[in-house]
């Protein structure tokens, strides 16, 4: 009883992360509901896999962390855009649509 | 970016917070999960489980983690220093014994690296050096007269007129006198003493050609160089002006007088020049235009075509390259050549100008007559103290090698808990770079001191070299490669050779199989290539030392036991040429007084001082042809053959009644009077400085013959002249004691005090050492080679007894077991001897046949000794065998007391 389950190529999961902390800071657990909320089922991540990438894109400064209280009131790290990471969003945003497009149309043309 | 370098900072000082965080983190969403699992109806510890195991490997995730900080490469050499220095601590013996052998290697190889730097790399303190030309090789210093016939050095200032203003490839051209001047002069007004200081002599455009500008004050001009005797100005050395006017107020406007003269100090060259001479540092310079008041030869040369004692340096206009302005020279010198020729040249001139030409050479580097003396002595010396590393780093990959058999089972854990070996690797080679790390700087202390007795061992006078040899940034950097190198050479193949482990048979079997592993293989082959390596060492080092025992035999035809020379500056003290005289026999004759004192007298030349060349005519016998009519020259008081002890052969030798106002006499030596007078005696014949004076001097005596210039030498003719005919501004002074009279010397110096309060006396030395520094380079390159050629030998046996403890060590169970079968004491000791005979055995064929390639090399440096010479290699085999044989001994003698009983339950 296997879905059907997409692969995140390279990069792709950085963009979602970036996506998804454009609406405010969130921390950990809540980027993982959001993205499965949103994907459904069909991007597979796990939380394993999630941090390294949140870190990875804390070193390169495209967000910033911040500890603080969560709903239920106990200590998270909170995850929000930088002014890099939100250029960096818009950049990548446009050149995966031209990428999208451009692979839609030829799959749906040839 | 100061959040990136906040964030830098924490990740490597504050790593267990951020560990903490990270914990922290994982540990909130996996608190999350499970509560959203138990709401959903699992139990507590369902609910928990669950969450686990939706997240994957909580480890995997935060090792990723981990790995995105940036300074995950800097936090892992950090525990791997740490690691390592713990490893080393717990074997003080191991590191002590590593880091004494390559302290030694690296501070030897920076200690001859800094003098090599000082020698031959060094460029001076100018703007664009690579623009400097020399005019001529600067070999030769002094004085010549002849007709250039051959590679100019030294330039006639009428020929550097010429050239400066018909001159179109230099930005500019400065001219020095070709040596500097030792002189005595009082400094300020405080100190009435004269001191010695050296003055150089410079055109007025020589610091403009250089480019530098005055430390303080102003440097000497063109100006300052104008009419000849007119500009008593001078330029101090940075030294002269701290240790003798104070260095805190200006200088300028001081007075330095010498001789007559008062000179104005006008500047202070900057800091770290020290003129463009290799070897040689002034104290004073003063413009050329001052030469013919300058003691002791008041030269002039100013409108002399032929006084030939410059050199010149140019300094290449921008896009002229060296080809173009040494063609350009050439034209002008062979114009200026045929201009002395006039126009009708002899026909020997002709032939000269044919062979005449100058060469440009590199002057950034400076002027080096040491350069040329140290140089091939130098190389040699480099790869002499690069082979000591090389042995030392063999040592120390065996003993790495040796425990990292011991790690091995430890090692195959870790590879087999997952540990990859690239980090085990790096771990490993971190130990390693540490080592070298402290050893280097151990080694670089180490230098800094031997550089200066190295300097002081290369100078051939009291005083050592002026060589700058404190650590720069080429040494340090030198050092630093050295270390780096040194470290993969020993580190890499133990590293390697520890983590290629058969996982299954090391942790079954814990311990390395009996078979001789690729390890001890390795360590094996290491002891052969340092024996090999330690014989050639040794081999050259044996030549060298027969050298040098070789010249020391050498006779120099004058008894060199009991005599002292003195240097005695009379020139300075403001006598005129008349005077001289006078003072000079008064010094002879009150000191031959002295109580203890057998003979007294001065001379221009006392050996290897230099030489006086010139031709000479004879008035009653056909000459020999051409170069033969030179002949070496001194100038002597009445006593020097007695105070030297050479012994008189025929006719007599200079007496009371030899005056100024008499016939003026010569005394010549054995070789002159055979060339000169094959048939008869030279005794009453006469001959002259001059084609036009021939009758000049009459032969009254034959001396035997003495070496003049080197021992090297060939017996030379040699003519010597009285002081008292020929006054002259002399400083050596002999003296001839009776055996037991070494305290006369300062009686000797109150008499002369006594005689003139003024007269500057400065070094006394024996006759012998006055001989024996005229070998200081043969002796720097024999006692240097020793030295490291028994370090090489020590290094090698420590290795090789090294690897047979090691083997034996590791053998204990299989010699026990041979004994418990029945094997002798003797069989035990033989079986280790052999192994290890065996291999100084190979070390040494294959280091024989290596000498006999390699001190070819060096045969231009022997004397009396051929680099195939039978009996230092006999001697120098049969040295290494005994030493190897000792150290084999002693593992030897270790096995015969392995105990069967223990050494079999042992395992």
């Amino acid at each position: 009883m296997k879905k059907p389950k997409a692969d995140l190529l390279q990069g792709t999961l950085e963009l979602l992360l970036l996506r998804i902390l454009r609406s405010g800071p969130l921390h950990g657990w809540d980027i993982m509901q959001r993205l499965q909320l949103i994907s459904g089922e069909v991007l597979s991540v796990t939380p394993g896999a999630i941090y390294p990438a949140l870190h990875r894109l804390e070193e390169r400064e495209l967000i910033k962390a911040v500890w603080g209280p969560s709903d239920n009131n106990r200590k998270a790290k909170f995850y929000e855009l930088t002014a890099a990471g939100r250029k960096q969003l818009d950049a990548q945003r446009k050149q995966w649509e031209l990428f999208s497009g451009a692979v839609a149309t030829v799959l749906r043309d040839a | 970016m100061f959040g990136k370098l906040r964030r830098r900072l924490r990740a490597l000082f504050k790593r267990d917070k951020l560990e903490q965080e990270l914990a922290d983190e994982l540990r909130y969403h996996l608190e999350r999960d499970a509560e959203q699992n138990l709401k959903s109806g699992m139990d507590a510890d369902e609910a928990y489980y669950a969450a686990l195991k939706s997240f994957g490997s909580v480890d995997l995730s935060k090792e990723e983690c981990r790995d995105a900080r940036s300074v995950k490469f800097m936090e892992d050499l950090i525990r791997d220093i740490r690691y390592s220095i713990r490893l080393l601590i717990k074997n003080p013996a191991f590191s002590l014994v590593a880091l004494i052998t390559l302290t030694l290697g690296i501070g030897a190889n920076t200690a001859i690296f800094s003098l090599l730097d000082a020698v031959l790399l060094k460029s001076l303190p100018v703007p664009e050096p690579e623009r400097l030309v020399l005019f001529g090789t600067g070999e030769s210093g002094g004085l010549t007269d002849g007709f250039p016939n051959e590679s100019t050095d030294l330039f006639s200032y009428p020929f550097f007129q010429d050239l400066r203003q018909h001159n179109e490839v230099f930005k500019d051209l400065g001219a020095l006198l070709s040596m500097t001047w030792t002189v005595h002069g009082t400094v300020g007004a405080q100190d009435p003493e004269p001191k010695r200081m050296q003055v150089q002599l410079v055109s007025g455009a020589y610091f403009q050609t250089l480019g530098i500008n005055a430390g303080l004050g102003r440097l000497i001009t063109d100006e300052d160089d104008k009419v000849l005797g007119m500009h008593p100005v001078a330029v101090i050395s940075n030294a002269l002006w701290k240790q003798r006017l104070g260095g805190e107020t200006s200088p300028v406007g001081s007075k330095i007088i010498i001789d007559k003269t008062e000179y104005t100090v006008i500047g202070v060259v900057p800091k770290n020049f020290t003129g463009t001479t290799v070897g040689s540092a002034p104290d004073v310079w003063i413009p050329l235009a001052m030469e013919p008041q300058l003691p002791p030869a008041h030269w002039n040369g100013r409108n002399v075509k032929d006084a030939q004692s410059l050199h010149l340096i140019g300094r290449l206009k921008d896009g002229v390259s060296v080809a173009q302005a040494n063609a350009a020279v050439s034209v002008a010198f062979n114009r200026f050549l045929q201009d002395w020729a006039g126009p009708q040249p002899s026909e020997e001139n002709v032939q000269n100008m044919q062979h005449a030409f100058v060469q440009l050479t590199p002057a950034g580097k400076g002027i080096s007559g040491v350069r040329s003396e140290f140089a091939l002595p130098l190389k040699i010396l480099m790869v002499v103290v690069g082979v000591v590393l090389l042995i030392s780093c063999a040592n120390i990959a065996n003993l790495l090698l040796a425990r990292a058999a011991v790690r091995k089972k430890e090692i195959a854990l870790r590879l087999a808990l997952g540990a990859r070996r690239w980090s085990l690797i790096r771990q490993l080679l971190t130990e390693s770079l540490i080592l070298a790390a402290v050893a280097g700087t151990a080694g670089i202390a180490l230098a800094w001191w031997g550089s200066n007795v190295l300097v002081a061992m290369a100078s051939d006078g009291p005083r050592p070299l002026p060589l700058d040899v404190t650590p720069n940034f080429r040494i340090l950097t030198f050092s630093l490669i050295a270390s780096v190198v040194s470290a993969l050479v020993f580190g890499a193949t133990p590293a390697l050779s520890a983590t290629r482990v058969d996982l299954n048979s090391t942790l079954k079997d814990g311990k390395g199989s009996l078979h001789g592993t690729s390890q001890s293989r390795i360590g094996k082959a290491l002891v052969v290539a340092q024996v090999a390596l330690s014989l050639i060492l040794m081999v050259g080092a044996g030549l060298f030392v027969r050298t040098l025992i070789n010249l020391q035999d050498i006779p120099t035809g004058f008894n060199e036991k009991n005599a002292v020379l003195f240097q005695i500056d009379t020139a300075t003290s403001g006598y005129k040429e008349s005077q001289l005289a006078n003072l000079q026999v008064e010094v002879e004759d009150r000191v031959r007084r002295v109580p203890g004192v057998e003979a007294a007298a001065f001379s221009f030349l006392t050996f290897n001082q230099g030489g006086w060349h010139s031709p000479i005519f004879t008035s009653d016998q056909t000459p020999p042809q051409g170069d033969a009519t030179v002949v070496r020259q001194n100038t002597v008081g009445q006593d020097y053959f007695k105070a030297m002890g050479i012994p008189l052969v025929a006719g007599r030798t200079f007496s009371q009644l030899d005056s100024e106002k008499s016939q003026k006499v010569a005394v010549v030596s054995e070789t002159m009077a055979q060339r000169f007078y094959p048939n008869s005696s030279p005794l009453g014949k006469h001959f002259g400085k001059g084609g036009d004076k021939r009758g000049e001097f009459e032969i009254i005596g034959v001396v035997k013959d003495v070496k003049y210039q080197s021992l090297r030498e060939r017996p030379r003719s040699l003519v010597y002249y009285s002081i008292k005919q020929m006054p002259e501004p002399v400083s050596n002074f002999i003296l001839r004691i009776s055996a037991d009279s070494q305290s006369v010397i300062p009686t000797v110096r109150r008499t002369l005090r006594e005689v003139n309060t003024k007269l500057p006396v400065d070094d006394v030395v024996s006759l012998e050492d006055h001989i024996a520094r005229s070998l200081v380079q043969q002796n720097l390159i024999a006692r240097l080679a020793t030295f490291f050629g028994l370090l090489a030998l020590l290094l090698a046996s420590i290795g090789l007894y090294g690897v047979l403890s090691y083997s034996v060590a590791r053998r204990r169970n299989e010699i026990g077991i041979r004994m418990a079968l029945g094997a002798s004491t003797y069989d035990v000791l033989k079986t280790v001897l052999r192994s290890g005979m065996g291999l100084t055995l190979i070390g040494l064929i294959i280091g024989v046949g290596g000498s006999l390639a390699l001190t070819r090399l060096v045969s231009t440096l022997l004397f009396g000794v051929k680099p195939t010479d039978v009996t230092t290699f006999v001697i120098v085999s049969l040295t290494l065998i005994v030493v190897a044989f000792v150290a084999c001994y002693i593992p030897a003698r270790r096995a015969t007391r392995v105990d069967p009983l223990i050494a079999l339950r042992y395992d």
